[in-house]
């Protein structure tokens, strides 16, 4: 007897009891769609995040590095072992290190100064390295004042942090000059209350859409625009004069007066809108919608930094960067790069290592998530066992007949495994094409009422193909599972008493 | 040689704390080619000799044999196959599936046989007119008489050509005149070459039709 007997002879036999396979088939449905919905929801998390974030920053020729914090460059200084390299382990140490010492060894022993960039620049295969200094400021423009994060960005355009290219206009021209790079939505920033901060999480609304050509055309209408920034001025002391006067512009008394200097940039380039949910081109790159040349920002950070910074800067000189990001030629030197890093006592952050860390946290939601999906497939499974056993007892006689005139122990059990395999499919397909409806239905909701209508933002759900097979397969699996022991049984049925059954 | 050889079997079933015994020890030598009745009453062991042939059951000890070959060391799938090549069984009940039509009931033991799929409709086909009921393939067992049911259950009986047809009764449910047609016809399968063991308790039929009568009580040969 062929595998397409058995299909046939089970086939034949579902069709005999419609309803009840029906039924069945409808509990798998719903098992195999729960687990669709969940799993689809999990991947839907981890796509936003990965793809949508994590894949914009280019994690395998990037390496973010860190030097040492004001703190511990202040106990170093103490313990005076301020330029110990960490891996000069002292003389007689035990072989064996304790995890503590081993993270304490990982930390990074310098600070991130000019001298440590150069240092970078010098290993081979850096790109080139940008550091970050960010820093916050009022800014006026068009009648409005605004307190924004601020970027400092080099003077290469292709090196502009969180993007490469510019919509409209030219790069700095200088490290000091005056100068303004922002994002098309820059002007968006200022259109709103200043009580309201526009919305800029991935749940904002879109603006209207507009094709290369009208982007260009707007971008271009903020080139030459004068951008003022309130900052503290070169020298004097947090505090100390009066704001208002300040901020009331060249009509009201002179803001040096005050302690505060009136900076008038122009803008001179647009760069694309920064994705929503750009967070780790914010965190890491240290980009923001308004850039200003490396060596302005600089200044201003060092003018306007906090009280405890100064402090650090009184005690240790230049306390560097918080972070810089080093950009590597071929992704195949990364991680050369990042131990290189690594050995002058900075600390490298493998962007890899941390993709497979959220990944595995990933796995462990989406496992979750498929378990709970997976009780209401393994009470369907049930069902599907009772289904079977019914099947056996109401054909028990079927059974004997079979086995009379010549059917194997193994064509019996086959039978009753494709029948298992059969409810198992068709609930799995139904349950997979439902919970794919669903999945478009919750997406299509949500974005509507959560993301404004339009285009939509965010795939909350994503079924990708491999879900789709897994859950179908995974349904025919459980279902042969459940077949196990009805099929061992329907083998199992004595011919002679079956022939005498009713 | 004998085809189907009893010897000294016996059968003991276990009915609640007791022990029934349905065969004491009997002996029973056919030969190939033969038609030979078993007679007896109800209980005196005669269909589960014919079990014991057909490799239904196992004897509690003794030996069964076909054309030589002792039937205890086979396997269970070894058995099926036994049932499915050497010998055809024929039920007082006619035991057909009743949700396939006649041609599908042959066609299932053909298929357990590993027939090809067209190969099967067609020997179907043919066995069903060898029994008289070449219109009636496409009917289910619901729509034929009880006569028509038997000659379909001959007919998958016959369907992989086995050497001996083993017949439980299969006239029980008949009246006389379908009860005559079917043991017409079982004798001419016994003209086409076939071992015919037929077990019943109509004595007139049995010395109508079989060149030998073996009567059972309590499980053993007596004189007929």
């Amino acid at each position: 007897m062929t595998l397409a007997d058995l299909f046939l002879l089970a086939l034949r036999n579902l069709q005999q009891a419609k309803l009840r396979a029906t039924l069945t088939a409808t509990g798998v449905a719903v098992g195999v769609m729960a687990i669709v919905c969940m799993v689809s929801f999990g991947l839907g998390l981890q796509e936003n995040l990965l793809a949508r974030t994590l894949a914009k920053f280019d994690i395998f020729t990037t390496v973010p590095v860190t030097g040492a914090s004001v703190s511990l460059m202040l106990e170093l200084q103490q313990n005076g072992s301020a330029a110990a390299a960490p891996e000069e382990a002292p003389a007689g140490a035990p072989a064996a290190e304790s995890p503590r010492n081993a993270f304490r060894r990982a930390e990074p022993r310098r600070p991130l100064d000019d001298k440590a960039i150069a240092e970078i620049e010098a290993i081979a295969g850096v790109d080139y390295v940008l550091p970050r200094v960010t820093f916050t400021a009022f800014v006026q423009f068009d009648g409005k004042t605004r307190q924004l994060g601020l970027a400092g960005a080099p003077l290469n355009p292709a090196h502009l942090p969180g993007t490469s290219k510019l919509l409209a206009g030219q790069p700095f021209s200088n490290d000091y000059a005056r100068e303004l790079i922002v994002t098309e939505d820059f002007a968006r920033l200022f259109a709103h209350a200043a009580s309201r901060r526009p919305p800029s999480s991935p749940f904002a609304p879109p603006g209207p859409e507009l094709n290369e050509a009208e982007r260009t055309k707007a971008a271009s209408q903020l080139l030459d625009r004068e951008v003022v920034l309130l900052m503290l001025r070169a020298g004097s002391a947090a505090g100390r004069g009066t704001p208002a006067e300040a901020v009331a512009g060249p009509g009201g008394p002179a803001p040096a007066e005050a302690g505060l200097e009136r900076q008038v940039f122009k803008i001179v380039g647009v760069v694309p809108t920064l994705p929503a949910g750009a967070m780790f081109d914010r965190m890491i790159a240290g980009s923001s919608d308004l850039m200003v040349p490396m060596g302005q920002a600089r200044l201003f950070r060092q003018v306007n930094s906090d009280p405890l910074s100064r402090l650090g800067a009184a005690l240790l000189g230049d306390t560097g960067y918080p972070a810089a990001v080093v950009h590597v030629t071929d992704p195949a030197q990364t991680q050369r790069v990042y131990e290189e890093i690594n050995k002058l006592g900075l600390r490298a952050i493998s962007l890899t290592n941390q993709l497979e860390e959220v990944k595995r946290v990933f796995l462990i939601i989406n496992a979750s998530l498929a378990l709970l999906g997976g009780i209401a497939l393994f009470v369907a499974a049930l069902g599907i066992s009772n289904t079977l056993i019914m099947s056996i007892t109401e054909r028990t006689r079927e059974i004997g007949i079979m086995k009379a005139i010549g059917g194997g122990d193994g064509q019996i059990m086959g039978i009753f495994f494709l029948e298992a395999m059969l409810i198992g499919l068709i609930g799995g397909l139904l349950g997979s094409a439902v919970g794919w409806a669903v999945d478009g239905l919750a997406n299509h909701v949500v974005n509507r009422y959560v993301g404004g209508g339009g285009k939509p933002l965010v795939e909350f759900f994503f079924i990708p193909w491999y879900l789709w097979v897994g859950a179908v397969g995974f349904a025919a699996a459980i279902s042969l599972v459940a077949a196990a022991y009805p099929a061992f049984r329907a083998a199992r049925v004595d011919p002679i008493r079956a022939l005498r059954h009713d | 040689m004998a085809i189907l050889d009893a010897r000294e079997v016996v059968k003991e079933y276990r009915m609640g704390s007791g022990i029934v015994r349905a065969l004491a020890g009997v002996s029973l030598h056919i030969e190939p080619g033969e038609f030979v009745a078993i007679l007896g009453t109800s209980g005196s062991g005669k269909s589960t000799l014919l079990n014991l042939f057909g490799g239904l059951d196992r004897p509690t000890t003794g030996e069964v044999r076909f054309e030589g070959n002792s039937l205890a060391p086979l396997s269970a799938p070894a058995l099926a196959r036994h049932r499915l090549r050497h010998v055809g069984m024929v039920f007082q009940s006619f035991n057909l599936i009743a949700t396939m039509t006649a041609w599908e009931n042959i066609a299932l033991a053909l298929a357990f046989a590993g027939v090809r799929r067209a190969e099967r409709r067609r020997r179907a086909e043919a066995l069903l007119a060898q029994v008289g009921l070449a219109d009636r393939s496409a009917h289910c067992p619901a729509e034929l008489s009880g006569g028509e049911q038997q000659r379909v259950a001959i007919a998958r009986a016959l369907a992989n050509d086995p050497r001996a047809l083993l017949a439980d009764e299969p006239t029980g449910n008949l009246d006389s005149t379908h009860a005559a047609e079917i043991l017409s016809l079982l004798k001419a399968m016994q003209g086409a070459g076939k071992t015919i063991v037929l077990v019943t308790h109509d004595q007139d039929l049995a010395r109508t039709y079989a060149d030998r009568c073996v009567r059972l009580k309590d499980g053993k040969v007596v004189a007929p």
